[in-house]
C-alpha cells in the first residue's frame, strides 16, 4: 500500500517523456532517497531528477532534508533545514589505531541533501523521520 | 608575473620539482645534470621565469593533481581572473584556460632546540573552460617538511588552503557545484573503468567496499549484484582503475556528489587527465 502511494506521487511528478518503469521505481526508498538515485532509476539526467525532486517538495509530496556526514561516512545529524543542525556533532575517529569519539564543527563536515515522502503522501508513518521541523542527532 | 619572477632559487626548484624527470629532461635537455634535485637546481638557476611558467604550463597535464568540476551560470563569456587567492595568473588563453602559481608559506617549529621559521612553496593551478563547465586542476604538493630541514620539525599552520583557493576561484567565475554519478557510471559500465575501493550511502548507514588488493579485477567483473546495486547509490570517494592502458593515466579516485577527482599518480601523456575529465563530461 505504502509503494503504491509512493509510485503515484512520484508518477505524477515525472515529466511526459519520460519513460515510467515501475520496477525500477521499487527500488526507491521512500524515506531516503537522494537525487542520484532518483537519477539512476529512472534514467534522466541528473538536472531532470533534481527539478522532479524540487516539484515534489512544492507540492508538498517530498520533505528535503539535509544531513551532515562524519568523515567515516556515517550520518551525524539531520534537519530539514540547515540553521537547524547543531553547531558541532559526535564522530568516530581513528587514533592510533582506536576509535574514539569526537565532536566536530558542523560547518567542517559535508553536508548532504536527501529527500522523503512525507507522511501525507504515504498515508503511513514512514519509521525513524522526524517530526515536521524537527531535528534529529544520532 | 612579481610571485615567479620574484622567487628565489630554492622556491622555484623545489617548483621544478613537482614535476616529474622525464618532463624536466626532456623539457631541459640541454641541460646535464646527475638527479632530479641538481637538474631542478639547475633550470632554477638558469632559465627565465617566462621559461619556467611556460614549463608549467606544458607539462602540468603530467602532474599528480586534484580536480574540481563545476557547472557555468548560463553561457555567458567567462573572464579568467588576473589573480587567485594567494596566487597570480602566469599563462592564459582568453577565454579558455590559464595557469597560475600560488603563494604558499608553511609555518614550521624547528626542534631541539627550539626555534620558528618558515618554508615556501609554489603552487601551480589550472583553470579550464570546457563548454558548458569549468575544471580547475591543483597540483598536489607533496610537503615533506623534515626533509627540508635537518631536525625534528612540527609544522604549525599554511598560509593558504586548497579549499580557499578553490572557493575564490568559484565565487569570482560564479561557478555551480556539479554531481558527476551519471558519467562515472557510464564509464564505469563501458568498461573504461572498473571500480576497486568505494564508500557508498545504504538507508541507515554507510559501507565500504575494498577489492581485495590480490584481484585484477574491479567490482563490476567480481561482484554483480553489488554493481547493480552500486549503479544506483548515492557514492562517496571511490578509486577506479583505468583499464584501457592507452590512455596514459592508471587510477582515478572520484568523489562524484562534488564533482571531485585526484589522479596521485604521474601520468604518462600530458593529455591523459584532461581526457578522462572530458570523457566524464561527455557522459554526464
Amino acid at each position: 500500500m505504502l509503494f503504491e502511494r509512493f509510485f503515484k506521487t512520484i508518477s505524477n511528478l515525472i515529466p511526459p517523456s519520460v519513460l515510467l518503469n515501475l520496477d525500477a521505481l521499487e527500488q526507491l526508498d521512500p524515506e531516503r532517497m537522494y537525487v542520484e538515485n532518483v537519477r539512476s532509476v529512472l534514467r534522466v539526467p541528473f538536472a531532470v531528477a533534481q527539478k522532479i525532486c524540487d516539484l515534489g517538495v512544492r507540492q508538498g509530496a517530498l520533505r528535503r532534508m539535509v544531513s551532515v556526514e562524519c568523515p567515516d561516512g556515517s550520518e551525524a545529524a539531520r534537519a530539514e533545514d540547515e540553521r537547524q543542525l547543531p553547531e558541532s556533532v559526535s564522530c568516530y575517529v581513528e587514533e592510533q589505531g582506536f576509535l574514539r569519539q569526537m565532536e566536530i564543527p558542523t560547518s567542517k563536515l559535508r553536508h548532504v541533501t536527501f529527500y522523503r515522502l512525507t507522511t501525507g503522501a504515504t498515508g503511513a508513518a514512514t519509521g525513524t523521520g522526524t517530526g515536521a521541523g524537527g531535528m534529529m542527532q544520532v | 608575473m612579481p610571485i615567479l619572477a620574484d622567487a628565489s632559487h630554492e622556491v622555484l626548484s623545489r617548483l621544478l620539482a613537482l614535476f616529474p624527470v622525464a618532463q624536466l629532461k626532456e623539457t631541459w635537455n640541454d641541460i646535464e645534470a646527475e638527479d632530479k634535485e641538481s637538474l631542478c637546481d639547475a633550470v632554477a638557476d638558469g632559465k627565465s621565469a617566462a621559461q619556467i611558467a611556460n614549463f608549467v604550463n606544458n607539462a602540468i597535464g603530467y602532474c599528480k593533481q586534484h580536480v574540481y568540476l563545476f557547472k557555468r551560470h548560463g553561457n555567458d563569456e567567462i573572464h579568467l581572473p588576473t589573480a587567485i587567492a594567494g596566487g597570480e595568473r602566469v599563462k592564459h588563453t582568453p577565454q579558455q584556460n590559464a595557469v597560475y602559481v600560488a603563494e604558499l608559506t608553511t609555518d614550521v617549529v624547528l626542534l631541539d632546540p627550539v626555534e620558528e621559521t618558515s618554508i615556501e612553496f609554489l603552487w601551480p593551478i589550472r583553470v579550464e573552460v570546457l563548454g558548458r563547465h569549468v575544471s580547475i586542476r591543483v597540483v598536489v604538493l607533496e610537503k615533506d617538511i623534515p626533509s627540508y630541514f635537518d631536525r625534528r620539525t612540527l609544522t604549525k599552520g599554511h598560509s593558504i588552503t586548497e579549499e580557499a583557493i578553490i572557493d575564490g576561484i568559484k565565487t569570482d567565475l560564479a561557478l555551480n557545484s556539479l554531481d558527476i554519478h551519471k558519467g562515472m557510471k557510464e564509464l564505469w559500465e563501458d568498461e573504461f573503468m572498473d571500480c576497486h575501493l568505494t564508500r557508498y550511502r545504504k538507508t541507515k548507514s554507510s559501507a565500504v567496499e575494498i577489492v581485495d588488493r590480490t584481484e585484477q579485477k574491479g567490482i563490476r567483473e567480481n561482484d554483480l549484484a553489488l554493481f547493480k546495486t552500486l549503479m544506483k547509490s548515492e557514492m562517496r570517494e571511490s578509486l577506479f582503475y583505468i583499464e584501457d592502458t592507452d590512455i596514459g593515466a592508471k587510477k582515478v579516485s572520484i568523489d562524484p556528489s562534488v564533482g571531485r577527482l585526484a589522479f596521485l599518480q604521474y601520468a604518462s601523456k600530458a593529455g591523459a587527465i584532461e581526457h578522462v575529465v572530458r570523457k566524464i563530461l561527455q557522459n554526464n
